[in-house]
């Protein structure tokens, strides 16, 4: 009998629980005040060691490179010997120079987009499973940052606020998101656009609204600014493409341009409460 | 172990995880010291303190680390419970012991958690999860063992 009952309480605790995974999917409006609480002491202890690690490491990574980057400066030191050479010989002819000049704008629309509202943000911890590439940034409610707000890192696209304590803030990258995110093919003659259809193992699957659209790897990705995304953040760039005959639109694979293993400071653009409610309301 | 202990113990893991643990990653996968933890209290303490653990250390991943609140205190759950029904028949001073469970706790946790990924609709390939499951594994076993040997005397002793 107490063996049955026993039993009992684990189904209703697991089928419990796995409400409460179906319930969080997308993030909570709101944490306990209970998390809050104890985010006091987690959140600065977490801020501690965090930096701790990282001088650690970079100190250690640099007592390994010094033999690395010896031998490096021998290599660089023949390699521009040849290519000061090699750059008297080369002209730019008509063509490369319009390349430039458009990339050169295309750089400067990206740097010159301001932010109005934004709030610079420490990482102070990391997921601590393997499934995911969230983390944790050292800013909240009480900094202005609201669920759903975009996080950049060096003109790069991060991802977006997943959840806000007082503060403290849950961010999830875009590769682990489900968000569709509206982009721009950066190109210099024509304006593709497209999608993020999928995320996988750290890349991005876009699909091309052009079907006969001229790509090739390395073009840029920027968002259109349709959805949460504000316009012109830099995603990343194109690795492959597939062109099968059998589906209509082209599909791309993307490289997020954030490596999201060395983060340490993000940028949070921030919305209003309205906004924040209007998304939540609208997924 | 009283309720306090548990809980320091689990806030401590849980700060470690989140912070110092993720430097020590390889090809970006990181061991998990909660799944150590769990073994280690399995071999010598009773069932209450496993199960405290579990839920406590869960509940603290799930509210500041997890996207879903609920699944490792799930995990956590199950893998104690079936760490219960093991660890009797293993000896105490045997190094196959927390191998063996580790091993088993591992392959548990990563495979019921890519099967709730894949209920959510999530894209995540079962290339990942062997992935995960080798790299995560390998450095846990490593990790358990050197924490199994420094903690044996002292817990045999307690």
């Amino acid at each position: 009998m107490e063996s049955r009952f026993r039993n009992l309480i684990i189904i209703v605790s697991v089928l419990a629980l796995l409400l409460s995974i179906g319930y969080s999917n997308g993030g909570r409006t709101s944490v306990t005040i209970v998390e809050n609480l104890f985010s006091y002491i987690i959140v600065p202890t977490q801020d501690v060691l965090t930096s701790i690690s990282n001088d650690v490491t970079e100190r250690v990574n640099d007592i390994t490179k010094v033999f690395e980057y010896r031998e490096k400066l021998k290599a660089l030191e023949e390699e521009n010997k040849v290519l000061k050479e090699e750059n008297i010989a080369l002209t730019l002819d008509q063509v490369q120079i319009k390349q430039l000049e458009k990339l050169k704008t295309n750089l400067n629309f990206i740097k010159q987009n301001k932010f109005e509202d934004y709030v610079t943000a420490k990482v102070v911890s990391k997921d601590s499973g393997n499934w995911f590439n969230m983390f944790t940034i050292n800013a909240g409610l009480k900094q202005g940052v609201k669920k759903y707000s975009v996080v950049v890192a060096n003109n790069a696209l991060v991802g977006r606020v997943y959840e806000v304590g007082d503060n403290y803030s849950k961010v999830i990258t875009i590769v682990d998101n489900k968000s569709k995110i509206s982009f721009e093919v950066l190109s210099l003659d024509k304006q593709y656009q497209g999608y993020i259809e999928s995320t996988q193992d750290g890349l991005l699957t876009g699909r091309i609204f052009e079907p006969n659209a001229e790509l090739s790897n390395g073009m840029k990705i920027i968002t259109t600014g349709q959805g949460i995304y504000p316009e012109g953040v830099l995603v990343g760039e194109v690795i492959s493409i597939n062109n099968d005959e059998d589906e209509f639109l082209q599909r791309v694979t993307i490289e997020p341009e954030v490596d999201f293993r060395y983060l340490k400071y993000v940028t949070v653009i921030t919305i209003d409460q309205e906004q924040s409610e209007w998304i939540n309301e609208s997924n | 172990m009283k309720a306090i202990r548990i809980f320091l113990l689990s806030l401590l893991v849980f700060l470690l995880q989140s912070t110092i643990v993720q430097k020590i990653s390889v090809y970006e996968i990181i061991p998990n010291l909660n799944i150590i933890i769990l073994v280690l209290l399995a071999i010598y303490y009773d069932d209450k303190t496993i199960i405290s653990y579990a839920l406590m250390s869960g509940l603290i991943q799930d509210f500041y680390s997890s996207p879903y609140i609920g699944s490792n205190i799930m995990l956590y759950s199950v893998i104690s419970l079936l760490l219960i029904r093991f660890e009797s028949v293993f000896n105490k001073t045997n190094i196959i012991s927390p191998v063996f469970l580790i091993a088993l706790g591992t392959s548990l946790y990563n495979i019921i958690f890519f099967t709730i990924l894949k209920v959510l609709n999530l894209n995540f390939s079962i290339y990942r999860l062997f992935d995960i499951l080798i790299i995560e594994l390998s450095l846990n076993v490593i990790f358990g063992i050197v924490l199994f040997k420094l903690t044996q005397n002292y817990l045999l002793d307690r």
